[in-house]
């Protein structure tokens, strides 16, 4: 019990690592053992990381549930796990969503199933350890550490050009880490030529960065390359346009389950990283930040727009997706670089939404996938009507994405859109473009796939959900509706750190505006709620002076 | 009698003390080529015993020295070592860790050679006496301190690999190889001998030490600082070429993929480690020693020839289908980053090459033992397509490459990761941030040939080829590289004390 | 069910055509598409291929001859080509049209240029590794060759090095 209270997060981290550890000694001919254990597991990583909702108080300050122990003193890396507010949710998203990915392989992989639970627990573990840790040494090694069991899962369990799809994937990624791992150096250099401390420690440093007192070793001028030096692993990771190109081949030759994690969790690490790492190293001076932020947000506007416009003429459903992919999450980084309150909080909410309802996008498509062994568009039509369950699931989640009120996806598009607004309205019309576009490509798919009549016969006799699909996607349509209809829990825990973000990159956001600006983001929210439970209409551009 | 026994004592604890560990391994070496008389034609595997047995006792010496050494570092007039041999050798932390590591090797090596030798009908004594000989040699290049010892320990080591390599007799691919290596070594070896010529011309002393403090003097008296003097230019340029040639940097690395793709496979690890090893210590004690003042301006002609190993051991390593060759290119690459560390100069660059080649070592040895098993009767075993559907094949096997080409690549949380780690902050800390990006990005194409090991081994239909089969002493020596392979990543903190210990922290 | 609703509508067609004074002597009438308008129960649009053209009419599902209820379909038609063709055709059809073609467009350029850059990266990587190999003869005179010219590299360098000190300094 000791072990729990005092070492949750190592609890939750090494879960996975254990099922994998386990799985690795049990025969390789019994192909149901092998899913009895990943999912045992898979189900154990999301009981345990109960506690953490339990216990974990919004509004606390700093970081909750650290553990800190020596690792490699000589190098001053340590074992350090903490979480805030915005990891919390992000950690929450990564057992949800694997337990459900782990889940949604029962049936879809036959073939080498024991390699494929281990890799999708030690992928797991990846994934915490890098929202958990506070050690940019362990970060970057949990960083790195998750690229290759997804290699495996896209080269081994993909379609047809996996393999390209799959080293792409790893070379690309690793490059811009490699290139994040020369920043992190060079900001550990740094400070122990300013402090004399030689240090990994991710909130000491980061503190160091901000510190009037170091100043003089962290001019402007390094704190801009810095900035560039992580930028490319984010932007990659994101992604941001123009380094997207990997991530069409990888979702679209990955299978479902790989799909799911990749959008759903992995994607997220990039965006984590610029809210955790990217933005305390923006430069004070107005005009070198002004420029930065300038180039990040129309990086963002065009991936939004860009993004949904590809997706228009796509003929395979999951390249689709992919590119929607890339849309939503330009609208991610624009709330993260618009430097408001509503905007950064906006963002991680909809990292929270777009992991679920891309997530569960993708777990529809696999439905179709595994019955028919097909992802393309023309395969289909008609399919309302042998599915009808699944159609009614599939809109809603087709509703999520697109932003609409009463589900999630509108209260993160509203927020962020608001947070762009205050700073410049060009980029908040830019962006609602991306939303009106969004609403063209998910709505067409879905008439194509699933109105009129049945186009191929085929099609005629498709079975409709069975149980372990409702157990799959029921959870993401819940929360789905949750986070649409009642966001304010959510927001709780977010408001706490990103009011400590933005108080510390962008203190001018409140001294310009009047007081009530500190509670502008609980405002917005309230505002956001009352507008999507009273009616779709009245969903006004809420200043943040209202009240 | 009585006084013969004592006054071998007396050496042993005295002058002898810091050739120790050589002696036991010499007179192994020799037992074993009378001993091998006394064995029949199928008990030839017990040389390997005897070779192992004198590898542990040569540790015992090792140890013997590691405990005087402790001692004698508190007394400030030997804080530097234990000199021994006519003050010709010595024994500090630096020559106790490379020891250490050669040893390793050496026991590696053997272990691995058993069954292969068995395999190539080629099981004799003399190959295990050759192996302690070079080991012998390999010694002496650590921790000699004068340059006609140095030179000697060179030879014994290039000597025994000429003959090691070349030791498939019925296999042209071994002769090509032994042959190109000797030519190639003897001239480079003459490169060699002539600039230490050129060192004693200068000095009139053969000691490192005395010859490094004359050229101290003389660039003072040259005109400005560095590099000023003909004679010194052409000692630094015609030692380094020597030694570069030794550790197969560009341009002097072309005899290495032949090589390696020719020599037995326990020899190409050994030589890819060991000698590798063994040369990166003499060259480290000459520039350290010998070369020291002129450090910046000759850090740019090795950042050049880094560079260019880089480049060239990435690029040619890329559309390799034979795996001992592409190791071969890979470990030019290798060479590339432990030569930046050197080009950084610091204490962070100097520890982090240390702790390289401890992680290059035993990954770089896991590696080729991997491809040591895929060796069986009726199968060759080193090209790509040999390793086709091996996670079938051999789980165990596919595993272990597995994880050496992700060691070997740099990925945590492997050693070659942390290796990396400290050549990468080193560069950093001395202000060679170009290099730092190119040496990082490099990272990336080799990762792509390193994958092209893994896709073979994980990803492809099984071929028809007999499974491998692993014999327990293979088994040993991979779980010993496997174990460094993990454990310096995971927990570098020992490993990376071992690697200060060899600047004397 | 439906080829009476056909048959309705091709005589519908044919008896406006006559009401006008045209004769399809040539080929027959082929309705291409109908729209039943919905604010306004009982019209009708079709459109006709007739001889090759295409004609669009309204029509009353009442009859032909309703000639009161015709001429009013006949104003409407105008305003309805209005609305169907310029507001309904050029400007929401059309950014569709030009959506979509935007849409063809980005995904020419994503796949081509965007990330033609990213394998070009790859080709030109991969490409360089051939005249590498070439260096790698077999025959070992030539190695020997390129230490020496490695040699003569590295003492050209220093040389070149020494000089440019002296000179300074003198």
């Amino acid at each position: 019990m000791e072990l729990f209270s005092h070492h949750l997060l190592s609890v939750i981290l090494f879960t996975p690592l254990i099922g994998a550890i386990a799985l690795m000694f049990v025969p390789r001919e019994s192909p149901m053992l092998h899913r009895l254990v990943g999912n045992l597991f898979g189900i154990l990583g999301f009981v345990v990381s109960i506690p953490l909702v339990r216990f974990f108080h919004a509004g606390y300050e700093g970081y909750a549930f650290e553990e800190n122990a020596d690792w490699i003193p000589s190098l001053g890396a340590r074992y350090h796990l903490g979480i805030d507010g915005i990891s919390f949710l992000l950690i929450m998203l990564t057992t949800i969503l694997g337990m459900l990915a782990i889940l949604s392989s029962w049936s879809a992989i036959q073939t080498r199933t024991k390699e494929y639970y281990i890799l999708l627990l030690l992928l797991q573990t990846g994934m915490l350890g890098v929202f958990m840790s506070l050690d940019f040494f362990l970060f970057y090694m949990f960083w790195e550490v998750m690229l290759v069991p997804m290699y495996f899962l896209i080269g081994v369990w993909g379609s047809e050009r996996r393999l390209y799809a799959a080293i792409k994937f790893f070379l690309y990624t690793l490059a811009g880490s490699v290139l994040m791992l020369l920043g992190i150096l060079a900001l550990y250099f740094n400070y122990a030529k300013a402090a004399g401390v030689q240090t990994f420690d991710v909130p000491t440093l980061l503190a160091a960065v901000q510190n009037p007192q170091y100043s003089a070793v962290f001019t402007d001028s390094l704190k801009q390359w810095l900035f560039w030096g992580f930028f490319f692993a984010f932007a990659i990771k994101v992604p941001m346009f123009p380094f997207h190109t990997w991530l069409p081949d990888a979702h679209t030759e990955a299978p479902t389950a790989g799909s799911v994690i990749l959008a759903g969790v992995l994607l997220k690490m990039g965006t984590y990283g610029f809210i955790r790492f990217s933005l305390p190293l923006l430069p004070t001076d107005p005009a070198m930040r002004a420029r930065i932020i300038h180039i990040l947000i129309v990086l963002s506007l065009v991936g939004i727009i860009y993004g949904a416009i590809v997706c228009l003429m796509q003929k395979d459903m999951k390249r689709l997706i992919a590119y929607s992919s890339v849309s939503h999450l330009g609208f991610c980084t624009l709330g993260i670089f618009a430097l408001t309150p509503q905007g950064l909080s906006g963002s991680v909410l909809q990292q929270i939404n777009h992991g679920i309802s891309t997530g569960a996008l993708f777990l529809i498509v696999g439905v179709l996938y595994e019955r028919r062994h097909t992802r393309l568009i023309s395969e289909f039509g008609g399919l309302a009507t042998p599915m009808p369950n699944y159609a009614a699931i599939y809109l809603i989640v087709t509703l999520s994405s697109l932003g609409m009120p009463i589900l999630n996806g509108f209260i993160g598009e509203f927020t962020i859109l608001q947070g762009a607004f205050v700073v410049n309205k060009a980029w908040a019309a830019w962006g609602s473009l991306g939303i009106v576009l969004g609403a063209a490509y998910l709505l067409w798919l879905y008439q194509r796939v699933m109105f009129g009549s049945v186009t191929h016969d085929v099609n005629k006799n498709l079975p409709d959900l069975n149980l372990r699909e409702y157990a799959v996607l029921l959870p993401l349509v819940f929360l789905a509706f949750w986070i649409g209809i009642y966001p304010k829990p959510f927001f709780e825990y977010i408001n706490s750190p990103v009011e400590k973000i933005v108080r510390q990159v962008n203190p001018s956001f409140y001294q310009q505006a009047s007081a009530p600006a500190l509670v502008g983001a609980q405002h917005c929210c309230a505002a956001a709620t009352e507008a999507s439970t009273s009616s779709p209409g009245s969903a006004s551009a809420a200043s943040p002076e209202a009240k | 009698m009585h006084s013969a026994l004592q006054s071998i004592l007396a050496y042993i604890h005295g002058d002898g003390l810091a050739i120790l560990p050589e002696m036991e391994l010499l007179l192994f070496a020799l037992g074993i080529l009378i001993f091998d008389f006394l064995l029949e034609a199928k008990e030839k595997h017990l040389n390997a015993w005897l070779a192992l047995l004198g590898v542990v006792a040569s540790s015992f010496g090792l140890f013997q020295q590691i405990k005087r050494y402790n001692v004698e570092r508190t007394n400030p007039m030997h804080a530097f070592g234990l000199l021994g041999f006519h003050n010709t050798v010595l024994v500090d932390g630096f020559f106790i860790i490379f020891a250490a590591l050669f040893l390793a090797a050496t026991a590696l090596a053997i272990l691995l050679s058993v069954k292969y030798l068995d395999l190539e009908r080629e099981q004799e004594g003399e190959y295990y006496a050759l192996l302690l000989l070079a080991c012998i040699g390999m010694m002496l290049m650590a921790s000699g301190i004068d340059l006609v010892v140095l030179f000697l320990g060179l030879e014994t080591m290039a000597l025994s690999f000429y003959v090691l390599s070349g030791y498939l007799r019925r296999n042209k691919r071994s002769n090509e190889a032994a042959m190109k290596y000797l030519l190639l070594g003897a001239f480079s070896s003459g490169i060699l001998a002539y600039g230490f010529s050129l060192l004693y011309g200068v000095s009139a002393s053969t000691n490192i030490a005395q010859v490094g403090n004359m050229l101290d003097r003389r660039l003072q008296y040259t005109s400005g600082h560095g590099m000023t003097d003909w004679l010194v230019i052409l000692a630094f340029v015609t030692v380094s070429a020597g030694l570069f040639f030794k550790i197969a940097a560009v341009p002097f690395h072309q005899w290495a993929p032949d090589v390696y793709e020719g020599a037995p496979t326990p020899i190409t690890a050994y030589i890819s480690v060991a000698s590798k090893t063994a040369s990166f210590a003499l060259f480290l004690r000459l520039m350290t020693s010998v070369f020291g003042g002129s450090q910046p301006t000759w850090q740019y002609a090795v950042a050049g020839v880094a560079i260019a190993s880089l480049t060239w051991g990435n690029l040619a390593a890329i559309t390799q289908s034979n795996i001992k060759r592409l190791l071969a290119y890979s470990s030019i690459s290798h060479v590339g980053y432990i030569l930046l560390g050197l080009v950084a100069g610091n204490e962070t660059g100097l520890v982090g090459m240390i702790y390289y080649l401890i992680a290059y070592a035993f990954m770089t040895m896991g590696a080729f033992a991997v491809v040591v098993v895929m060796r069986q009767r009726g199968l060759i075993g080193d090209e790509l397509d040999d390793l086709d559907g091996l996670y079938q094949r051999s789980p165990a096997a596919a595993l272990l490459l597995l994880i050496f080409m992700l060691s070997l690549a740099g990925i945590p949380p492997t050693a070659g990761f942390v290796g990396k780690y400290f050549i990468f902050q080193s560069l950093i800390e001395s202000h060679h941030p170009v290099l730092a990006v190119l040496a990082a990005l490099y990272i990336v194409p080799a990762l792509y040939y390193y994958f092209r090991v893994v896709v073979h081994a994980w990803l492809k239909k099984p071929s028809d080829a007999p499974a491998p089969h692993m014999t327990s002493s293979q088994a040993i020596a991979l779980g010993a590289t496997l174990f460094v392979s993990l454990a310096a990543g995971l927990y570098p903190e020992p490993f990376a004390r071992l690697a200060r210990y060899a600047f004397g922290q | 069910m439906t080829e009476g609703r056909d048959e309705a509508l091709r005589t519908l067609t044919e008896a406006w055509l006559e009401l006008r004074g045209v004769a399809p002597q040539s080929a027959p009438v082929v309705v291409r598409g109908e729209v039943l308008r919905a604010g306004r129960p009982g019209l009708i649009d079709i459109v006709a291929d007739v001889d090759g053209r295409l004609v669009h009419l309204v029509a009353g599902l009442r009859g032909v001859a309703d000639e009161q209820h015709f001429l009013h379909a006949g104003e409407e038609a105008a305003l309805g080509l209005l609305d169907a063709k310029v507001i309904d055709g050029l400007g929401v059809n059309g950014s569709a049209w030009l959506a979509r073609a935007f849409s063809r467009i980005s995904m020419w350029w994503d796949k081509w240029i965007v990330d033609g850059l990213v394998n070009f990266v790859a080709k030109f990587t991969r490409f360089w590794s051939h005249p590498i190999r070439m260096f790698q003869t077999g025959v070992f005179s030539s190695y020997a060759l390129l230490i020496l010219i490695g040699l003569a590299i590295l003492l050209g360098y220093y040389g070149h090095h020494m000089q440019v000190l002296v000179r300074s300094l003198r």
